[in-house]
C-alpha cells in the first residue's frame, strides 16, 4: 500500500509540475469561453461597413415602410434580437426618381451594382402587395443575414399595407397577436425551480468533459506504462515493489491529476459566478447561469473516477501489450470507441432523460459513466438506479482492474514485441 | 559441485533447482547455488545463456517454474525485496526526471525515508562526482553519468545483496576504479555482492565465487581460487638467458612454446616446477620471470564447454 501511494505521487508531481499541464489547466477555461464567445464577437465585427440598398418601387407606398424597418433600430422579441446588431448597417435609398421603365431601371441598377456604388437592390413590383412577390439582387446573395433582414422588412411593409387597405390598425393587430410566454420550471425532488435553455447546455457540457478528460488521461496513463518499457526503468521498479502496485499507483497518481484540474477549473467557474457575473450584470449583460444541485457533484466525481479507472486500464493494459504509444493507441480503439458511443447517446438521453433507453444504457458500465451524469443534471432519475449505475461502474472496474493487472505483470517485461490477442487471454488465463 | 566449504561467510542466497520455461524453450534449467555474505559472487556466461532470467527470478520480477529462492533462508517474495539491490544490465531511469528526485523516488521505492533517501542520495553524488548535477534533467547527462546515478540507487538503501549485472559496461577507467571500489567496501562491509557478465576477464579480478552457466545450465561453479587450481596445468611462463640446456632435458620438459614476451613451458608429467627452477638456478641462468601458468576462465570455460 504504501508503495503503491509512493508511485502514485511520483506520478502525480511529475505531472502537475509539467509545464504543458499548468499551461493546460489555466488556458483551458480561457479557451473554452474564447471559443464560446468568438463566433458572436466575429459576427459583430464581420457587420463591417453599412449595406447600401437602393429600392425601386413601384408602387409608390412601401418605399417609406421598407426604409424604416431597415434603418430603424428595432426592439422586441427574439428574432428582432439579432437585428438589434443591425443598428445602422443598411443605407437604403430610392430609386424612384428614376422616370423609367422596369426592364431600363434593372439595367441602370445591375450597373451600379457591379460598379460598386450599391450593394443590394430591390425590385418592388406593382403588384407586390397582392402577390406578395419581390425581388433583390447583390453581388453576394449569400449574405444571409442582410437578405433576410431585406425579406422581414419588406414582410413589414407589405402587411402593414394590406391591413391599412382593408381598414384594420396595424397597433391592434400587433397587441393582438402578442406571442406567449412559457415559463419552463422543473420539478424535482428539492422542489420548483425556473429554468433556462441553459439546461441543455449543462448536460452537455457535463458529457464532454467527462467524455473528453478520461479520453485525455487514459492516454496519459498509456503513454506513461509504454515510456517506463521503452526507457526500462520498469526492470528496476519491478525489483522494488509489485506490477499491481505500479500500475494502481500509476492510475490513481493520474487520476489525482485530473481532479487537480477540474478543481482549478471549478474554482474559476465559482470565481466568475461570484465575481463576473456580478461585472457584467453591473455592464448592462444579464447572463443567466444554470443551476446545478450541490448533490451532484459527488455522484460526477464518483463517475468520472470509475469512468478513468475503466477505461485507464484498459490504456495500460494496451501499453502493457505494446511497445509504442502509436500500437497502444491502435490496441485500445476498440475501447475507445465504446467511450466514443457513449458520447454519442449523450444527445438522445439529453432529449428525454428518463426514458427506457436512457435508463438501459445509463446502467452499462461503459456508457454510465458519461451517460449517469448526464442524467442527473437533466432530469434527476430515482437515487436507486443512479447508484446501481454507479455500483455496476465499480464492480466493471474492479474487474478491469484485476484482469489488467495479470496483462502487466507479464507484458510489460516484454520488449520489442507486440502481442497478440491469443497471448494476452493466455496471461489473463494463467494463475 | 557445491561452493568450497572454506568460504567463511553465511549464505545470504540459495537457488535450488530453479528453473525457467518461456513456451517450449527453458531459459533456466535447474540451476543450483549459493551466494555468500563478504563475498563477490560472478554469474558468467555467454550471451543468453539464462543469466538476466536467473536474475529476474532472484529479485522476484518473475517466478520460477520450478524449483526455489530463498534469502535468508525465507522463499524469495515483494517483502524481500527492498533488502536487495539490483543494477539492471538494461539501464533505465526516467528521462525527464530530474537527478536528484530521481534516486529519492527509487530510495523510497526501497523502503526508505523520504529525509533519510534524500540525504543519502547527496552523500553519494558527491562521491561519484554528480553533485553539480542533481537539479538536471537525466536525459542531460552522459551514458556514463547516467550509469552511476543508476548504481548510486542500486546501492544507496544498503542492500544485504547486491546485484550488478554488466556494472562496467560503457564506462570509463577511472569511473570504473571507482565504481570497483565501491563494490568492495560492500564487499568488506560483510554484503553479498552478485556480478554478473559475459566477459570473464573482469570476473577474474573481481570475484570470489563464479558459476559458470551455458544455455541455461550450470557448467561449472566454486571459489574461483579453486578452480583455478584444479585447472592449472604444469606449465610454466619463462623469461631467461642460458636456459637452452635445461630446457632440452627431455625427462624434465615435454615441450617449449615460444609467446610474445616469454617461453611457455610445459613440464613432463610427474616433473615439479620448483625442480625446473633449481636446475636454471644451478646453470647459472639469469631468470627475469617464473611463474606457473594458470589457465584463464575462458580457457576453462571453452574446455569445460567442448568437455560436454
Amino acid at each position: 500500500m504504501n508503495k503503491i501511494w509512493i508511485i502514485a505521487r511520483r506520478e502525480y508531481l511529475e505531472r502537475v509540475r509539467n509545464k504543458m499541464f499548468i499551461v493546460m489547466t489555466l488556458i483551458g477555461p480561457a479557451l473554452l469561453v474564447l471559443f464560446g464567445i468568438l463566433p458572436a464577437l466575429l459576427f459583430q465585427l464581420g457587420a463591417g461597413e453599412a449595406k447600401r440598398i437602393r429600392i425601386f418601387d413601384q408602387t409608390g407606398r412601401l418605399y417609406q415602410r421598407v426604409r424604416d424597418a431597415l434603418e430603424r433600430e428595432r426592439k422586441g422579441d427574439e428574432r428582432k434580437a439579432r437585428s438589434r446588431q443591425s443598428a445602422g448597417r443598411y443605407e437604403v435609398s430610392s430609386a424612384d426618381e428614376m422616370e423609367r421603365s422596369l426592364e431600363d431601371a434593372r439595367r441602370e441598377l445591375a450597373e451600379s451594382v457591379r460598379r460598386g456604388e450599391i450593394d443590394f437592390y430591390v425590385i418592388l413590383p406593382r403588384d407586390v402587395i397582392a402577390s406578395g412577390r419581390a425581388e433583390v439582387y447583390g453581388r453576394n446573395p449569400s449574405d444571409l443575414f442582410t437578405v433576410d433582414d431585406i425579406e422581414s422588412a419588406i414582410n413589414d411593409a407589405v402587411i402593414e399595407a394590406r391591413l391599412s387597405d382593408a381598414q384594420i390598425d396595424p397597433h391592434r393587430i400587433a397587441s393582438l397577436s402578442e406571442r406567449v410566454r412559457l415559463n419552463v420550471v422543473r420539478v424535482s425532488e428539492r422542489g420548483e425551480e425556473n429554468i433556462s435553455g441553459a439546461g441543455f447546455f449543462v448536460a452537455f457540457i457535463v458529457g464532454f468533459l467527462i467524455y473528453m478528460t478520461i479520453i485525455l488521461h487514459g492516454q496519459a496513463v498509456l503513454s506513461s506504462v509504454v515510456e517506463e518499457k521503452t526507457s526500462r526503468v520498469i526492470e528496476v521498479l519491478l525489483s522494488s515493489a509489485r506490477a499491481f502496485d505500479l500500475m494502481m499507483g500509476k492510475l490513481i497518481g493520474i487520476s489525482l491529476v485530473a481532479l487537480t484540474q477540474y478543481a482549478v477549473w471549478g474554482l474559476a467557474a465559482a470565481l466568475f459566478w461570484v465575481y463576473g457575473l456580478a461585472a457584467l450584470s453591473a455592464s448592462g449583460v444579464n447572463l443567466s447561469l444554470p443551476s446545478i444541485s450541490p448533490f451532484v457533484l459527488p455522484y460526477f466525481f464518483g463517475f468520472f473516477l470509475v469512468g478513468f479507472f475503466i477505461y485507464a486500464t484498459l490504456y495500460a493494459m494496451a501499453g502493457a501489450a505494446t511497445t509504442t504509444t502509436q500500437e497502444g493507441g491502435q490496441l485500445a480503439m476498440p475501447v475507445i470507441f465504446l467511450l466514443v458511443i457513449g458520447f454519442y447517446l449523450v444527445f438522445p438521453v439529453m432529449r428525454s432523460p428518463n426514458s427506457t433507453f436512457a435508463t438501459i444504457v445509463s446502467l452499462v458500465p461503459f456508457f454510465a459513466p458519461v451517460i449517469m451524469p448526464v442524467r442527473l443534471v437533466t432530469e434527476a432519475p430515482p437515487v436507486w438506479e443512479a447508484l446501481l449505475s454507479l455500483a455496476l461502474s465499480v464492480l466493471t472496474a474492479i474487474g478491469l482492474v484485476w484482469i489488467t493487472a495479470r496483462v502487466y505483470r507479464v507484458g510489460i517485461l516484454m520488449y520489442g514485441k507486440r502481442a497478440t490477442l491469443p497471448e494476452i487471454w493466455r496471461w489473463i488465463r494463467q494463475p | 559441485m557445491r561452493p568450497s566449504a572454506s568460504s567463511d561467510g553465511e549464505a545470504v542466497l540459495v537457488l535450488d533447482g530453479v528453473t525457467k520455461r518461456f513456451d517450449d524453450f527453458t531459459a533456466v534449467d535447474h540451476l543450483s547455488l549459493v551466494v555468500r555474505a563478504g563475498r563477490v559472487f560472478g554469474l558468467l556466461g555467454p550471451n543468453g545463456a539464462g543469466k538476466t532470467t536467473t536474475i529476474r527470478m532472484i529479485v522476484d520480477i518473475t517466478a520460477p517454474d520450478e524449483g526455489a529462492v530463498l534469502f535468508r533462508g525465507q522463499r524469495m517474495g515483494p517483502r524481500l525485496q527492498n533488502r536487495i539491490g539490483y543494477l539492471p544490465e538494461e539501464r533505465g531511469l526516467y528521462k525527464r526526471m530530474r537527478v536528484g528526485e530521481q534516486l529519492r523516488f527509487l530510495g523510497e521505492l526501497k523502503g526508505m525515508e523520504r529525509k533519510e533517501a534524500e540525504r543519502t542520495a547527496d552523500i553519494w553524488l558527491e562521491r561519484l562526482n554528480l553533485a553539480e548535477w542533481k537539479k538536471r534533467k537525466t536525459d542531460e547527462l552522459s551514458k556514463g553519468m547516467q550509469q552511476k546515478v543508476q548504481f548510486i540507487a542500486t546501492i544507496m538503501h544498503e542492500p544485504e545483496l547486491i546485484i550488478l549485472d554488466e556494472v562496467f559496461a560503457g564506462l570509463d577507467p577511472i569511473n570504473a576504479e571507482l565504481l570497483k571500489k565501491i563494490i568492495l567496501e560492500f564487499k568488506a562491509k560483510g554484503r553479498a555482492i552478485i556480478f554478473s557478465t559475459h566477459l570473464l576477464e573482469q570476473a577474474e579480478w573481481l570475484c570470489d565465487d563464479i558459476c559458470l552457466i551455458n544455455r541455461a545450465r550450470k557448467v561449472l561453479d566454486g571459489e574461483l581460487r579453486e578452480i583455478k587450481r584444479a585447472f592449472r596445468r604444469n606449465a610454466v611462463a619463462l623469461r631467461a638467458e642460458g636456459a637452452e640446456r635445461v630446457l632440452d632435458d627431455q625427462e624434465l620438459v615435454a615441450r617449449v612454446v615460444s609467446r610474445d614476451e616469454h617461453l611457455e613451458v610445459v613440464l613432463q608429467e610427474g616433473a615439479s616446477p620448483q625442480e625446473l627452477l633449481r636446475r636454471l638456478v644451478q646453470s647459472g641462468a639469469v631468470v627475469t620471470k617464473f611463474e606457473q601458468i594458470e589457465p584463464s576462465l575462458r580457457e576453462i570455460f571453452i574446455s569445460k564447454v567442448s568437455e560436454s
